[in-house]
């Protein structure tokens, strides 16, 4: 990671996507290539082929000690105690109201951890691991500044993998290899829905590792391609699905929450939300004609609130926009009508369920 | 309101006849917390021969009592007591700085 003049992070390879033309856009405390080419060729890899995408602005924790994996169990919800070597497992860091403060990978790398995390959080999690290590032993680095994230993702990633020398993995596991003779943590995390390997290696080899991947066929790709799958695709994201008002139910990560592990910081909340069927709202999509809401928008029936927006995005023709939102359960029916106000005009929208497919990574 | 951790009377003659059964000579109590539990923090207790290096030191009721410096913050005040009886809890930390407990009492946040 470095900084531009204007104190925007950005990946090591910067200079080297601006020379290609590269689009930038601002995310948070980062400048991200949101267009490499062509948004419709970049989707059309993630969907049909195989992309590469550079998340390096993604958390980055390694933690080492013997105490790591307890001290997660403790205040996470997913089962972590016998995670083994060379495994991933996605929990969700809840507050002790039961809310979520962030979806983890946590990766199992047999001498230590490491966890991804949203882009937004890896310092907030640092700061919560902190707060609660009283006499473990534990050590919690963030990895962000000295190193890279690629994703390669898409239905041929298994191929594209194998023909740079690395072996395919099952989803959730992890080694330790070379790719482009450099050596990388190599995770097959298939978030997003689809295949994905994600890379995390040196900052130093962030241009070798990127040759190699592209010029194996893997087609760059920015974040308007990505952006468009994941809310395709259901996938929650911080600061729009993921965030302390709501809970690790409501927002869909059944399988990331252990629910006979015993006690974790937020457990109480989230069983009794499950026990006693007390979940208000689930997360919809919501299929909108004419395409005018935005994050934030309000979902009414009949003149009533019943549900926001946290996402947004435009067909590829732009005739209509496809959104993520919370809503709540007696107006959340596959093929409910809603309203959206658009200055004084109403618009009728459609709310539909998200389909998980098998590569649904929680 | 005290600031030191104290033990009650019945807690303390818990504490002696656990120490003299298992045999122990020299001890103390080791109180403190740890992150987990429903609500955030739960507590621990075990006896230790030696107190570490940045422990407090409390005694009471011809008890030593070993804090260790961090988790000191979240229990002074705090008074262990002990509630025997078919639904005794055991040993029961009253903490004057827990805002919120779980369902069953053992975890707790500030």
């Amino acid at each position: 990671m470095n900084k531009t003049s204007t104190e925007l992070k950005h990946s090591p390879l910067l200079e080297t996507f601006k020379s290609l033309g590269v689009l930038f856009s601002r995310s948070g405390e980062w400048s991200i290539p949101y267009i490499h080419s062509s948004e419709g060729n970049e989707y059309k890899a993630l969907r049909d082929g195989v992309g590469i995408i550079d998340r390096s602005h993604w958390g980055r924790l390694r933690i080492a000690g013997k105490d790591a994996l307890d001290l997660l169990n403790r205040l996470s919800t997913n089962l972590l105690v016998d995670l083994e070597p060379d495994k991933a497992i996605n929990t969700v860091l809840t507050t002790n109201k039961g809310r979520i403060i962030d979806l983890l990978l946590v990766v199992n790398l047999g001498k230590d951890l490491i966890v991804i995390t949203s882009p937004e959080t890896p310092e907030k999690v640092v700061e919560w691991l902190d707060f609660y290590t009283f006499d473990e032993d534990i050590s919690v680095e963030n990895t962000v500044s000295d190193s890279i994230m690629f994703s390669v993702m898409g239905p041929l990633s298994n191929q594209l993998i194998e023909s740079i020398g690395a072996k395919e993995l099952k989803s959730f596991e992890s080694c330790l290899t070379t790719l482009g003779g450099q050596d990388v943590i190599l995770i097959r995390s298939d978030s997003f829905g689809i295949p994905v390997y994600d890379i995390v290696a040196a900052s130093k080899d962030a241009q070798i590792l990127w040759d190699t991947l592209k010029n194996a066929g893997a087609e760059p790709v920015g974040e308007n391609a990505l952006e468009r799958l994941r809310i395709e695709n259901g996938i929650p994201k911080h600061g729009h699905e993921i965030g302390e008002d709501f809970n690790p139910i409501e927002a869909g990560f059944l399988s990331s929450i252990s629910f006979d592990k015993g006690c974790y910081v937020g457990q109480e909340v989230v069983l009794r939300l499950k026990t006693y069927d007390k979940v208000q709202k689930s997360l919809k999509h919501i299929t909108i004609p004419s395409g005018r809401a935005t994050k934030g928008s309000s979902l009414e029936f009949e003149g009533k609130e019943v549900g926001i927006i946290t996402s947004v995005v435009n067909s590829p023709d732009a005739s209509e926009e496809l959104a993520l939102g919370y809503i709540r359960n007696a107006y959340s029916e596959n093929g409910q009508t809603l309203e959206v106000k658009d200055g004084s005009e109403t618009l009728l929208v459609s709310v539909a369920d998200i389909v998980k497919n098998q590569n649904q990574s929680f | 309101m005290s600031l030191e951790i104290s033990i009650s009377e019945r807690a303390a003659k818990k504490v002696s006849d656990f120490a003299s059964k298992e045999g122990l000579g020299e001890f103390g109590l080791r109180v403190g917390v740890k992150g987990g539990g429903c609500s955030g923090l739960t507590y621990t207790l075990s006896i230790d021969k030696e107190p570490l290096a940045d422990d407090r030191i409390v005694e009471d009721q011809g008890i030593r009592i070993f804090i260790p410096k961090k988790s000191y913050v979240f229990l002074a005040g705090t008074i262990l007591e002990y509630s025997d009886g078919l639904n005794g809890k055991g040993f029961v930390f009253n903490n004057p700085n827990a805002k919120t407990a779980c369902g069953c009492g053992t975890s707790f946040s500030v």
